[in-house]
C-alpha cells in the first residue's frame, strides 16, 4: 500500500505528467500515419527518456504505446488505411461508415471504447502483476531458462508468413547476444579487437535500426505516391449514445476481456486481439449480417480490444522480464537502459517507480481520451504531413537516438547497418521483432542455462522435475506447435477445396 | 521471390561459415563442456541447417515453376532506398567533422529535396523547416535532455 501511494506521488510530479503527455501525443501521431507504428514512436522516444526519471521516462514510453494503438483508428478510418496492426479490424467497418457520412462517429466511438479498453486492462494489470510477481520470486536458474525459452516462442506467432524464416531470424538475433564478453567465462567472443564490441552491442542502435531506420527506408521507396482522405470537412469526434453503449455491454466486455488476456499471452499482440474480439463480436451481434458494411459493433470490438492489450502485454513483461510483443520488447529495452531489469526483483527493490508505470499508463489511456477527442481535426491534418519531409525527420532523429547511448559514432553506423538489415529482412518475410526477441532472450537463456547446469552437477533432469520449469517448457512447446498444425489445417483445407 | 530466397539463404549460410570459423578460436575454459564455444555453435549450426532448407524449398520452387514471381522490381523506389542510405552515410561521416546542426541541415535538405523532386516555393521551404528542425532538435536534446550530440 505504502508503494502504492509512492507510485501515485511520483506519477503526479509534474515532469512525469508532462512527458505522458507529450508520449501520448506523439504516439497518437504516429499511430494515425500509416507506416509507422507505436513500435516506431516507442524506439524513437527512448533517447529523449536518457535524462528522465524512470518513472517520467517510462511515463513517456507507455503513452506513446497507448496513443499509438488508439491513433491507427483515424487513417483506418479516413484513408481505408491501418495506422497500425492493431487496427486492421477497424478499417473493415469505420471506413464504409465514413464513406455513409458517419466518420465522426466511427472515430468518436473508437476512442470511447478504446478508453473503456485501455482502462479495464490498467485494472487487471494492477491487480495480476503484483500476485505473479510474488510468486516468481522463487525462481532459480532453471525456471528463468525456462522464461526465455516461452518468450522466444513468441518468435513463432510473430513471423505469420514463414515459421521457417521467422527462426532463422531469431537465431540469428540469439546469435548477436552472443558477442562481447562471456558473462559466465568473461572470456571475449567475436570482438574482432574492436573495443566497442567488448561489452556487445548495445541495444538502443539495435532497436532504432529495426524498427525505425528500416520503416524510413521503406518509407522512402514509395514517397511521391499519394492517398485520397475521405470528406473530413467539419470533423467532429461524435460519441455513441448511452443506450448504443448498454445495448452493447456484452461486445465491450468480452473484447475487453480477450483483449487483456490475449495481451497478457506472449506472442499474441494487438492484431490478433482485435480480430478475436471481432469474431467474437459477430457472434454476439444482433446483425452480424451488417458487419464489414458500417456495422458500429465491429469498431467496438476491434477498438476495445487492441487497446486492452496495453496493460496485459505489460504484465509478462514487468513481473517476469519477457516480452510479449516487438513493442514491450523495445520498452523492456528502455527500462534496462535506466538500469532497471524487469523481473520480480523489480517489483521487491523498487515498487514505487513499478506502481508509478501503472499510475502513468492510466494516465495516457485519460490523456488519449482527452487530446484525441478535442484534437481530432489536428490530428487529420498531420495526415496531409509531405513525406519528403517527415522521413529525413525521422532518420535524423535516429540518429539523435543512436549517438546519445554512447556519444559514439560506432553506435550510428551499427544503426545503419541493422536499419539495412532489417529493410531487407522485412522484404524477404524474415521479418525483424524475431531479431529482437532473440537479441534480448537469447543472452538471458544462455547465461541461466549454463548457471542451471553448474549448479546441478551437469543434471539435465532438473528442467522436467522442477514443476513450474517444466510447466514452462510445456506450455512452450504447446505455443511452437500451434502454428505449424494451423498452418498444416489450413494447408490441408486448401488441398481438398482444390 | 524465390531467387532472392536463394541470395540470402546462400549469404547466410557463408556469413554464418565465417564466424562458425570464428567460435573456433574463442579461449574455452578449462575444458568446459558448457564453455563459451557451446551456444555460438548449436546456433550457428541451426541457422546453416534451416538457411539450407529455404535454400532447398527455393530451387525446388524454381524447377517445378518456370513462370517464376519474383520480388516485385520498382527501379525509382530501389533507387530512392540506395540513394537515402548514400546520403545518410555521409551525414554520419560528417557528424563529428562539421558538428550536428550543420550536418543535420545539409541532410534533411539534401534528402527532402531529393524527395521533393523540384525547385520551387515548396524546396525553400524544405530548407527553412530543415534548418529549425536541426536547431531545435539540437537546443532540446543538449540542453534540455542533457544528451551528448557531436
Amino acid at each position: 500500500m505504502t508503494a502504492l501511494i509512492q507510485g501515485l506521488i511520483g506519477a503526479l510530479q509534474p515532469e512525469a505528467v508532462i512527458f505522458t503527455a507529450i508520449g501520448t501525443v506523439l504516439g497518437i501521431i504516429f499511430g494515425a500515419l500509416p507506416g509507422l507504428t507505436s513500435t516506431m514512436a516507442v524506439a524513437l522516444l527512448i533517447p529523449v527518456t536518457f535524462g528522465l526519471t524512470p518513472v517520467a521516462g517510462m511515463g513517456m514510453l507507455v503513452g506513446a504505446f497507448c496513443g499509438g494503438t488508439a491513433g491507427g483508428s483515424i487513417s483506418s478510418t479516413l484513408l481505408r488505411i491501418p495506422g497500425t496492426p492493431a487496427s486492421i479490424c477497424t478499417t473493415f467497418d469505420a471506413y464504409p461508415m465514413a464513406q455513409k457520412g458517419q466518420a465522426g462517429l466511427a472515430l468518436g466511438t473508437s476512442l470511447l471504447v478504446s478508453f473503456i479498453g485501455g482502462l479495464f486492462s490498467v485494472g487487471v494489470l494492477m491487480f495480476v502483476a503484483p500476485k505473479l510477481a510474488r510468486f516468481a520470486l522463487g525462481f532459480g536458474p532453471t525456471e528463468y531458462f525456462s522464461l526465455a525459452v516461452l518468450g522466444l516462442t513468441v518468435i513463432a506467432s510473430v513471423s505469420s508468413k514463414s515459421l521457417i524464416k521467422g527462426i532463422i531470424a531469431g537465431l540469428i538475433g540469439v546469435f548477436i547476444s552472443f558477442i562481447g564478453t562471456d558473462p559466465v567465462t568473461g572470456m571475449v567472443r567475436y570482438s574482432f579487437g574492436i573495443p566497442n564490441l567488448l561489452s556487445g552491442l548495445n541495444l538502443l542502435p539495435v532497436l532504432i535500426g529495426l524498427f525505425a531506420v528500416s520503416k524510413a527506408l521503406e518509407d522512402a521507396e514509395t514517397i511521391g505516391t499519394s492517398v485520397e482522405l475521405t470528406s473530413n470537412k467539419g470533423l467532429k469526434g461524435q460519441f455513441p449514445s448511452l443506450g448504443t453503449l448498454i445495448k452493447r455491454k456484452w461486445i465491450i466486455l468480452s473484447s475487453a476481456i480477450i483483449g487483456t488476456i490475449v495481451g497478457i499471452l506472449p506472442g499474441a499482440g494487438c492484431s490478433i486481439a482485435s480480430f478475436v474480439s471481432y469474431d467474437q463480436a459477430k457472434r454476439l451481434s444482433e446483425t452480424p449480417e451488417e458487419f464489414g458494411k458500417g456495422c458500429i459493433d465491429g469498431v467496438i470490438a476491434s477498438e476495445t480490444s487492441n487497446n486492452a492489450v496495453t496493460g496485459g502485454a505489460l504484465v509478462p513483461m514487468l513481473t517476469l522480464g519477457i516480452p510479449g510483443d516487438s513493442t514491450t520488447a523495445v520498452m523492456l529495452g528502455g527500462l534496462l537502459i535506466h538500469g532497471l531489469r524487469p523481473g520480480p526483483l523489480l517489483f521487491k527493490d523498487t515498487p514505487e517507480i513499478i506502481y508509478g508505470i501503472f499510475a502513468m499508463l492510466l494516465l495516457a489511456n485519460v490523456f488519449m481520451f482527452i487530446f484525441q477527442s478535442f484534437g481530432i481535426r489536428l490530428f487529420v491534418k498531420i495526415l496531409k504531413i509531405p513525406r519528403y519531409i517527415l522521413t529525413p525527420f525521422i532518420l535524423v532523429m535516429c540518429t539523435v537516438g543512436a549517438y546519445g547511448v554512447g556519444g559514439s559514432l560506432f553506435d550510428v553506423f551499427i544503426m545503419m547497418l541493422f536499419g539495412v538489415i532489417g529493410y531487407f529482412f522485412n522484404k524477404l518475410n524474415y521479418g525483424v521483432a524475431p531479431i529482437v526477441l532473440g537479441f534480448i532472450l537469447g543472452g538471458m537463456a544462455e547465461t541461466h542455462f549454463r548457471r542451471a547446469f553448474f549448479m546441478y552437477r551437469g543434471d539435465l533432469s532438473v528442467f522436467v522435475t522442477r514443476p513450474v520449469t517444466l510447466l514452462l517448457l510445456v506450455f512452450s512447446l504447446i505455443l511452437i506447435a500451434l502454428p505449424i498444425m494451423r498452418n498444416h489445417m489450413q494447408r490441408k483445407k486448401a488441398c481438398s477445396a482444390a | 521471390m524465390r531467387k532472392a530466397d536463394m541470395v540470402t539463404s546462400l549469404a547466410i549460410i557463408i556469413i554464418s561459415g565465417f564466424f562458425l570459423l570464428q567460435t573456433a578460436q574463442i579461449k574455452s575454459a578449462s575444458g568446459a563442456i558448457l564453455g563459451p564455444r557451446f551456444f555460438p555453435y548449436i546456433v550457428l549450426l541451426t541457422i546453416i541447417v534451416l538457411s539450407l532448407a529455404v535454400l532447398f524449398f527455393a530451387c525446388k520452387q524454381t524447377k517445378n515453376d518456370d513462370s517464376s514471381e519474383e520480388m516485385e522490381l520498382n527501379i525509382s523506389g530501389k533507387v530512392k532506398v540506395i540513394v537515402t542510405l548514400f546520403i545518410s552515410f555521409i551525414y554520419v561521416l560528417l557528424l563529428e567533422k562539421i558538428g550536428f546542426v550543420f550536418a543535420s541541415i545539409l541532410f534533411m535538405s539534401v534528402l527532402g529535396l531529393f524527395f521533393y523532386g523540384k525547385f520551387d516555393k515548396k524546396a525553400v521551404r524544405i530548407v527553412i523547416f530543415s534548418c529549425v528542425c536541426s536547431w531545435a532538435l539540437f537546443s532540446l536534446f543538449t540542453r534540455f535532455f542533457h544528451t551528448l550530440l557531436p
